[in-house]
C-alpha cells in the first residue's frame, strides 16, 4: 500500500473528527489523568520514602515491580482483576506506569538537597513543614518535574495500547489499520502519537522552566 | 543533574522516532509490497495464516492436519493476523499459500463492493468472490464449508427482556446511553461497517469502543458495555448467556466460511482438492459454535479440538 | 568591649553537660559560662566535640545530660524551633537557600517570626548596607550569583536579621580562601565592635580564635582542657597538649629563653679583603646596607667596613683595598647566648650590629637593631600581624 502525504491527508479528512476525539481521548483521558492521578500519589509518597525507610522500600520496589510487568500483560493482569474493560484498566495500568519515575525524582530530588542547606534551615528555627513547602519542595522541583516529563512521554506511546481493551485513543486507528493491512490508518494514529510525545515533552518542559525559581535555572 | 535532564529529552526523541519507524516498518512489512514473485521455487513446507480468533483457528488447524496427514507436506500454521485484509496481504506477498476467511469480508474488505439489496443472496456473494479472485489475484476459493458466520448485535439477556429486544432496530431508541463494542476493524470497514451500520439503522450510541475481538463479549457480559458487535457463530454467545438480535434491516451481506488457495499451489499440490471434499458444506452454524466454545470457553486448544473432529468424522 | 559585671546574668550556662553516642561521650561534664556580649570560641582537633557543644545549644542536638541555660531560661522547656529562631546560625556550608534571593534569605527569619514585609525589606537593605554590599544591586541577586565570601557575608547578615542576642557560628569561615577569610574575620571584628553580640564560635583554626577570641575554650575529646584568654593561653599553655596544639611558633617565650640562632639573619652581606673600594660600593648599593663583614676564604670574621669609612677611604685615595679600610671586630655573639645578653653588646656597639660567630670565629649571621626588635616582638606576642591599636588589648600588656 502506496503512503505518501496526500494519501494520509485523504485519510485524515476520511474521518477528521473521530481523528479529533480520539487525540483528545489520547491526551486528556490516557496521559493527564493517569499521569495527574500518579502524581497526586507518588509526590507524598515520595516526599514520605525520604523520611522514612519502611515506606522507601516497599513503594519503591512495588513502583519498580509495575515497570517490569510488559504492559499487555498488564492490562490483562488489570481485566482479570476485575477492572472491567474499556478506558478504565488501560487509565489504571497507565496510572501504574507513571508512578515510578514519578516517585523515584521525587525521592531522589528532596533526597539531593544539599545537606547544608537543610542544616541551615534547622538550625535558623524552620519547622520541618516549612523545611517541606519552603525549602526541599522548591529546590527539587524541577527534578521531580522532570519525573513527570518522563511518564507523560512514556504513557503518550503506552496508551496507544489502550485501543486493544476498548480503551480509546490513537492506538484505535494504529490496530484497526494493522487489522486491514492500511497503513495510512496505521500512520495516522503512530505520527500524532510521536508529536503529542514530542510536543508533551517540550510543553512540560517549558511549564518546569516557567515554574522553576530563577535561583535554580541553569 | 540538569544536564542529564537535557540528554533524557534527547534519549526521548530518539525513542519515538525510533518507535516511529518500527511501526512504520511493521506496517510496511505486513502489506507493504504488492505483486506476485512467480519465479519462487516451489516452497519445501506450506503455510496458512489465520485472523486471531477461535474460528478460523480450528479451520486452518483442520486443513493442517489433513494436509499433513494426506498430502505428506509439512504444514505451517501462521496465527493472530489482525484482520482478514492482513490475512490476504500475507497471501500476497507469497509467504502464505491459503487461508480461511468469509464471502462478505473480502467482498467488501478486498473487492471493495457496496452491499446492496441484490447482494444478499449467499449463493451469489460467493460466486462473485470466486470468480473475482480468480481473475485478480489467481486464487481459488473453494465452496463454502457450510456455515454463515455473520456479525450480529448482541445484548445481555438481562438487558434484553429489560427493554424488550428482539431486532437490530428494537435498540435505536436506547442508544444514546449505550456503549457499543466491535472489534478493530469494524469501525473502519467500507460497506459492512460501523458506519454504515449505524447509518442504515440510525443508531446514535453514545460510545464506540473499539478492542480486541476476543474481550468484547467479556466486556458485555461484565457490562462494561452494552452492546457487542459480536459473530454469529462465536461460542460465547451461548455461554455468556447473550442475545443476538436479528438483522431486521438486512443490512450484513452472508459471510459464508470458504477456503482460499493460491491456485498456483494448487496446481503442485492438486489433491488437495479432493483431500478437502470432507470439510466442504459439513458445518451448521450450531456444529462450529460448539467447536468455537471449546476454545473461548473451555480454552482448550484449537489444534486438539481440531484434531477431535477429524477423529471422531473418521478423517485421520 | 562589655566585659560580664558581677550583676548581669551570663547569656549562656552550661552546666554539666555530656553527650553520649553509643557508649562513648562526644561531650564530657562540660560547663561553661558566656558572658552577654562575649566572643568565646570553641577549639580543638577534630572531634573533640567542639561542634556538638555548639549544636546543643539551639537543641540540634539533645545533650545526654547536663542543662543549658539562655537568658537564665531551661532550653529543653523551649519549643526547639522556637529557640532557634533567637539564635543566629552560621555554618561552613553556608546553606544559602539557591531559590531564595539575597533579600529573601536574610528577611527569612525576620518572616518566619512573622515580621510585616516593610520591616523586613527595610532591615535588610540596613544589613546589606552593613557590610557594603548596595542593597539595590545586591537584594535581588541569587545565591549562586555572589562569590563564596560574598555569600558567607550573606549567612553571616541572615543570622543577624532577626536581631538574635546569641549568634552560633559553625566553622563559618573554614571553606573560604584565606584572604576572603582574613576580610570576614575583620568585618566580623568590627560588627561585634558595633553590635556586642555573644557569640559562641567554632574552628579548628587557632589563629582564628586568637584573633577573634575573648575566650578560648580548647576541647580535647569531650572535654575543656583549658578555658581563658587567648594570651593566657599563651602564655601559659595547661598541658603538653595545649602546648602542642597552639604551635610552638605562637608560644609567649621569655626573651632568656630565646638563642641568638634562632633570630639573627642568617646570611649577611659580606666583603673579601682584598675587594676593590668600588666594587665594595657597589655591593653595599646592591643590597642596600651600611655595613660589610668582611671574612676570609674560611668564613672567619675579619672585620666590619662601614660606609662611613668606605667613603672616607675613596674621597681620600690611597688606600683602595677593603682591608686597609675596615675596622677590627668588636662585639660578637655566639648563636647560643640568650637574645638578652645580645642585646646588652647591641646597644653598646655603635654600628648597631652584632655579628654572630662561632668558636672558630666563623661568621654565621648578624644581629641587627631591626632584626632584634621585630623578632623579638613576633616572639613575644605571636600571630602579630595586627593592625589597629584598638583590638591589641592584651597585647600591649603582653608586650609591656
Amino acid at each position: 500500500m502506496e503512503v505518501t502525504l496526500a494519501t494520509l491527508w485523504q485519510t485524515y479528512l476520511a474521518r477528521s473528527d473521530k481523528f479529533w476525539a480520539l487525540a483528545q481521548e489520547h491526551l486528556l483521558t490516557l496521559v493527564v489523568l493517569p499521569v495527574v492521578l500518579a502524581a497526586l500519589v507518588s509526590i507524598p509518597l515520595g516526599i514520605l520514602a525520604t523520611r522514612y525507610r519502611w515506606i522507601q522500600v516497599p513503594s519503591v520496589a512495588f513502583a519498580n515491580l509495575m515497570q517490569t510487568i510488559p504492559s499487555l500483560a498488564l492490562l490483562a493482569i488489570l481485566i482479570a482483576l476485575g477492572f472491567g474493560i474499556g478506558n478504565k484498566p488501560a487509565i489504571v495500568a497507565l496510572f501504574l506506569y507513571s508512578l515510578l519515575p514519578i516517585l523515584r525524582n521525587t525521592y531522589t530530588g528532596i533526597l539531593n538537597v544539599d545537606s547544608g542547606i537543610l542544616e541551615a534551615a534547622r538550625g535558623m528555627g524552620m519547622s520541618a513543614w516549612q523545611i517541606l513547602t519552603l525549602v526541599e519542595f522548591p529546590i527539587a522541583f524541577p527534578v521531580i518535574m522532570a519525573g513527570i516529563r518522563t511518564a507523560a512521554v512514556i504513557c503518550v506511546g503506552l496508551a496507544t495500547l489502550a485501543a486493544f481493551i476498548g480503551g480509546g485513543g490513537l492506538g484505535d486507528f494504529i490496530i484497526t489499520g494493522l487489522g486491514m493491512a492500511n497503513n495510512n490508518l496505521t500512520l495516522l494514529g503512530a505520527i500524532p502519537a510521536a508529536a503529542m510525545a514530542l510536543m508533551l515533552d517540550w510543553v512540560l518542559g517549558k511549564i518546569e522552566q516557567w515554574l522553576t525559581p530563577r535561583g535554580l535555572r541553569l | 543533574m540538569f544536564k542529564r535532564r537535557r540528554r533524557h529529552t534527547g534519549s526521548r526523541v530518539l525513542a519515538v522516532l525510533v518507535l516511529l519507524t518500527l511501526t512504520a516498518g511493521f506496517t510496511a512489512a505486513c502489506g507493504g509490497r504488492t505483486g506476485r514473485d512467480e519465479s519462487k521455487p516451489a516452497p519445501a513446507k506450506l503455510v496458512i495464516a489465520s485472523q486471531n480468533y477461535a474460528e478460523p483457528q480450528i479451520l486452518s488447524e483442520m486443513v493442517k492436519q489433513l494436509l499433513e496427514a494426506k498430502l505428506g507436506v509439512t504444514v505451517e500454521h501462521k496465527r493472530n493476523f489482525q484482520g482478514s485484509t492482513a490475512v490476504h496481504q500475507a497471501l500476497e506477498t507469497g509467504d502464505v499459500q491459503m487461508y480461511n476467511s468469509y464471502t462478505g469480508t473480502q467482498f467488501t474488505g478486498i473487492l471493495g463492493m457496496q452491499v446492496t439489496d441484490e447482494w444478499k443472496d449467499r449463493r451469489k456473494v460467493y460466486e462473485y468472490v470466486r470468480d473475482k479472485f480468480h481473475e485478480k489475484y489467481g486464487i481459488k476459493v473453494f465452496e463454502p464449508y457450510g456455515f454463515n458466520n455473520t456479525y450480529t448485535l448482541a445484548v445481555r439477556r438481562a438487558t434484553a427482556e429489560k427493554l424488550n429486544l428482539k431486532r437490530a432496530s428494537d435498540l435505536v431508541p436506547h442508544a444514546p446511553e449505550m456503549t457499543v463494542a466491535t472489534d478493530p476493524t469494524f469501525q473502519e470497514r467500507k460497506g459492512d461497517g460501523y458506519d454504515d451500520l449505524a447509518r442504515t439503522y440510525g443508531f446514535k450510541f453514545k460510545k464506540v469502543a473499539g478492542m480486541a475481538y476476543d474481550l468484547m463479549y467479556q466486556a458485555l457480559k461484565a457490562g462494561d458495555v452494552d452492546v457487542a458487535v459480536a459473530y454469529s457463530t462465536d461460542g460465547r454467545l451461548p455461554a455468556f448467556d447473550l442475545v443476538a438480535l436479528e438483522d431486521d434491516r438486512h443490512f450484513f451481506p452472508p459471510y459464508d466460511a470458504v477456503f482460499f488457495i493460491k491456485e498456483e499451489t494448487l496446481r503442485q499440490f492438486p489433491r488437495i482438492e479432493e483431500i478437502m471434499k470432507p470439510l466442504i458444506g459439513a458445518f451448521t452454524e450450531e456444529e462450529i459454535a460448539k467447536l468455537n466454545q471449546e476454545v473461548d470457553v473451555k480454552k482448550r486448544e484449537p489444534a486438539e479440538v481440531a484434531r477431535e473432529y477429524l477423529t471422531q468424522k473418521g478423517l485421520l | 568591649m562589655s566585659l560580664p559585671g558581677k550583676s548581669v546574668p551570663p547569656a549562656v550556662i552550661l552546666e554539666r553537660v555530656s553527650k553520649v553516642y553509643d557508649g562513648s561521650y562526644a561531650v564530657r561534664d562540660l560547663s561553661l559560662e558566656i558572658a552577654r556580649g562575649e566572643l568565646v570560641v570553641l577549639i580543638g582537633p577534630s572531634g573533640c566535640g567542639k561542634t556538638t557543644t555548639l549544636k546543643m545549644i539551639n537543641r540540634l542536638i539533645e545533650p545526654t545530660s547536663g542543662r543549658i541555660y539562655i537568658d537564665g531560661r531551661d532550653i529543653s522547656t523551649v519549643n526547639p524551633t522556637k529557640l532557634r529562631r533567637e539564635i543566629g546560625y552560621v555554618i561552613q556550608q553556608i546553606g544559602l537557600f539557591p531559590h531564595l534571593t539575597v533579600a529573601q534569605n536574610i528577611g527569612l527569619v525576620p518572616y518566619l517570626r512573622g515580621v510585616p514585609r516593610a520591616q523586613r525589606e527595610e532591615r535588610v537593605d540596613a544589613l546589606l548596607r552593613l557590610v557594603g554590599f548596595e542593597p539595590e544591586l545586591y537584594r535581588d541577586r541569587y545565591p549562586r550569583e555572589l562569590s563564596g565570601g560574598q555569600q558567607q557575608r550573606v549567612g553571616v547578615l541572615r543570622a543577624l536579621a532577626a536581631d538574635p542576642d546569641l549568634i552560633l557560628m559553625d566553622e563559618p569561615f573554614g571553606a573560604l580562601d584565606p584572604i576572603t577569610r582574613e576580610q570576614l574575620q575583620d568585618e566580623l571584628k568590627r560588627l561585634q565592635n558595633t553590635f556586642h553580640k555573644t557569640i559562641v564560635f567554632v574552628t579548628h583554626d587557632m589563629d582564628e580564635a586568637l584573633k577573634l577570641a575573648d575566650r578560648i575554650v580548647l576541647m580535647r575529646e569531650g572535654v575543656a582542657v583549658q578555658v581563658g584568654s587567648p594570651e593566657e593561653l599563651l602564655r601559659s599553655p595547661a598541658d603538653e597538649f595545649v602546648r602542642e596544639f597552639i604551635g610552638k611558633r605562637r608560644l609567649v617565650r621569655h626573651p632568656e629563653e630565646v638563642a641568638v640562632g634562632e633570630i639573627m639573619v642568617a646570611a649577611p652581606v659580606t666583603g673579601t679583603p682584598r675587594m676593590g673600594a668600588a666594587e665594595a660600593f657597589q655591593k653595599m648599593q646592591r643590597h642596600q646596607v651600611n655595613t660589610l663583614l668582611v671574612v676570609d676564604e674560611q668564613g672567619v670574621l675579619l672585620g666590619i667596613l662601614t660606609l662611613r669609612a668606605l667613603q672616607k677611604g675613596i674621597r681620600e685615595g690611597g688606600r683602595s683595598r677593603v682591608e686597609e679600610l675596615m675596622e677590627p671586630v668588636g662585639a660578637t655573639a655566639h648563636p647560643q647566648e640568650t637574645v638578652l645578653q645580645a642585646a646588652r653588646s647591641l646597644a653598646a656597639n655603635r654600628a648597631g650590629l652584632v655579628p654572630v660567630v662561632d668558636e672558630e670565629g666563623r661568621l654565621r649571621g648578624v644581629l641587627t637593631n631591626a632584626s632584634l626588635i621585630s623578632t623579638l616582638v613576633e616572639v613575644l606576642w605571636p600571630g602579630g600581624e595586627e593592625n589597629g591599636t584598638g583590638h591589641g588589648k592584651g597585647r600591649a600588656r603582653a608586650a609591656g
